[in-house]
């Protein structure tokens, strides 16, 4: 069963001039306990939004959401931002044990766990400054630290690495896939970057621009750690900036896009790198 | 002559102190600054919280509250003789009012400031409504009521001075008036030099540090 289920999502805006802006149009999306899903797409289109309705933040104008078989509720999803989104009031340490001490845990427990899982980041020995005092990127350990410690089945991430550098991002894509493959959790990461959806996906799901709808998903069957200078990705980088680029004709573009894949794979023994659907 | 020797100030100052007048003066006034300043802070914090949050509270009252905190607290002493007598309330009164409208205002900016990504990161966690309250939107909004409160000190105390000045009783005002009467302009002095003292010690030694300390556990300074 699937951990995550979206089924016809819909969600409009108003504008400034009270007219209404159509983001997200019929979304299904399926997300298995233990898959990692990226979602791809140009800016403004809907991500985001998306996530935010995933996390209960926002509610869909139609459709449904269900996370493990229920309605969203927050104990079942964490949710990684952008920024990082800590609390500057807190030091390090209490910033992961907060969703701790809100669940009800003791003042001594939340902080013993949440130190475990500063270790995991390896930020322990900052455990007791405050959040202005970290880089970027270690600000950004610390969020993702802080949603592990809560235990969610279910992992939203948006666009977490993006304002970091070149070499912090790639560490934090290991530590991520480590962890990942440690907990065995489900998500979902929004990003950007093609490059950064196939060092981590199972599955791309490429959205279209605004109205956000489901463009097409492409299942990479590979072991991690990735090569991205070898042939399938060499491939897929290609393909996913095409289909970036340009709106084709949904029909033809996808009899291509398939006989192109399939030589590709011809060359990789035993994958089968992907599942097109075009919608 | 327009001013007394320094040396005449200083003497009387000191003696005013060791007789204890001047302290007993000085303490009747911290007294009735305190009570009015924590009336102040509890009425302004509330308000400004509430605000703050309710968006249509805000827009009801919003504007009329800026109005009123540009109205000099002192004008208000009339009306509050006519309410309260000529005693301690109306002087509580006035001086509470001008604190509470700056720490209203103040407390509902820094509420409205708060980055909606970390309302949005508690909401993830799983806050309760009273949670998200208490322990979010409170802590986000200190540096503001921080600021608030040297701005409300100054308000008050400018406030405690003038009713001092216009009512009867026993505070530094009121001792300031008498040595008018008394035409004792070193009296006047000394007391002034009370005034100001305080003003400057409290908001140096107490608001001014307090500020300071959130302000660098929070990275707000370089
Ligand atoms: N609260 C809102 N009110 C009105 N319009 C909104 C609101 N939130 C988002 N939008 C609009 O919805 C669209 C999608 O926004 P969203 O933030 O989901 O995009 P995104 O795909 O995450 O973009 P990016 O990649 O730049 O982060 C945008 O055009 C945005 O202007
Ligand atoms: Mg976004």
């Amino acid at each position: 069963m699937a951990l995550l289920r979206l089924q016809k999502v819909k969600k409009s805006f108003f504008g400034h001039k009270g007219e209404e802006i159509e983001v997200l149009t019929n979304i299904d999306l399926e997300v298995k306990q233990g898959e990692f899903v990226c979602l791809l797409g140009p800016s403004g289109c809907g991500k985001s939004t998306l996530l935010n309705i995933v996390a209960g933040l926002l509610s869909p104008d139609a459709g449904a959401v269900m996370v493990d078989g229920q309605p969203v509720g927050a104990d079942r999803v964490g949710m990684v931002f952008q920024e990082g989104g800590l609390f500057p009031w807190l030091t390090v340490l209490d910033n992961v044990a907060f969703g701790l001490w809100v669940k009800g845990m003791g003042k001594k427990d939340a902080r013993a766990k949440a130190r475990e899982y500063l270790r995991r980041v390896h930020l322990e020995e900052f455990a007791f400054i405050y959040p202005h005092q970290l880089s970027g990127g270690m600000r950004q350990r610390v969020a993702i630290a802080r949603t592990l410690a809560m235990d969610p089945p279910f992992l939203l991430m948006d666009e977490p690495f993006s304002a970091l550098d070149t070499r912090t991002r790639r560490l934090l894509q290991q530590e991520l896939l480590h962890i990942w493959q440690q907990t065995r959790k489900g998500i979902l990461f929004v990003t950007h970057s093609i490059e950064e959806a196939l060092l981590l996906a199972d599955r791309v799901v490429v959205l279209s621009g605004r109205p956000a709808r489901i463009k097409q998903e492409v299942t990479l069957p590979f072991p991690r750690p990735r090569d991205l200078r070898r042939p399938p990705f060499v491939f897929w980088e290609e393909e996913l900036k095409s289909l970036f680029g340009e709106e084709r004709d949904g029909q033809e573009y996808s009899q291509t896009f398939y006989d192109r894949a399939l030589s590709q794979t011809a060359v990789l023994p035993a994958a089968r790198p992907f599942v097109g659907r075009s919608v | 002559m327009l001013l007394p020797a320094p040396s005449d100030v200083l003497l009387t100052l000191v003696q005013g102190l060791k007789e204890g007048t001047l302290l007993l003066a000085f303490f009747s006034s911290l007294r009735r600054i305190l009570v009015s300043f924590t009336l102040a802070l509890t009425l302004g914090i509330t308000g400004g919280l509430m605000l703050g949050r309710i968006f249509w509270l805000d827009r009801l009252l919003g504007s009329l509250i800026i109005a009123l905190q540009s109205i000099p607290s002192v004008v208000w002493l009339p009306l509050a003789l006519l309410w309260f007598g000529m005693g301690e309330g109306a002087i509580i009164f006035i001086t509470s009012l001008g604190a509470t409208w700056t720490m209203i205002i103040n407390t509902g900016a820094g509420v409205k400031r708060i980055p909606p990504l970390i309302i949005k990161a508690a909401q993830t966690m799983g806050v309760s409504r009273l949670q998200l309250f208490t322990r979010v939107i409170v802590p986000a909004s200190v540096p503001a009521i921080l600021t608030g409160m040297r701005l409300a000190w100054a308000f008050a105390w400018r406030a405690l001075m003038a009713g001092e000045l216009l009512s009867s009783g026993t505070g530094l005002g009121q001792v300031l008036m008498m040595g008018r009467n008394l035409a004792d302009m070193s009296q006047i002095l000394a007391v002034m030099v009370i005034i100001g003292a305080t003003g400057v010690a409290v908001d140096g030694f107490i608001f001014r540090r307090l500020e300071e300390r959130v302000h660098r556990r929070w990275g707000l300074t370089g």
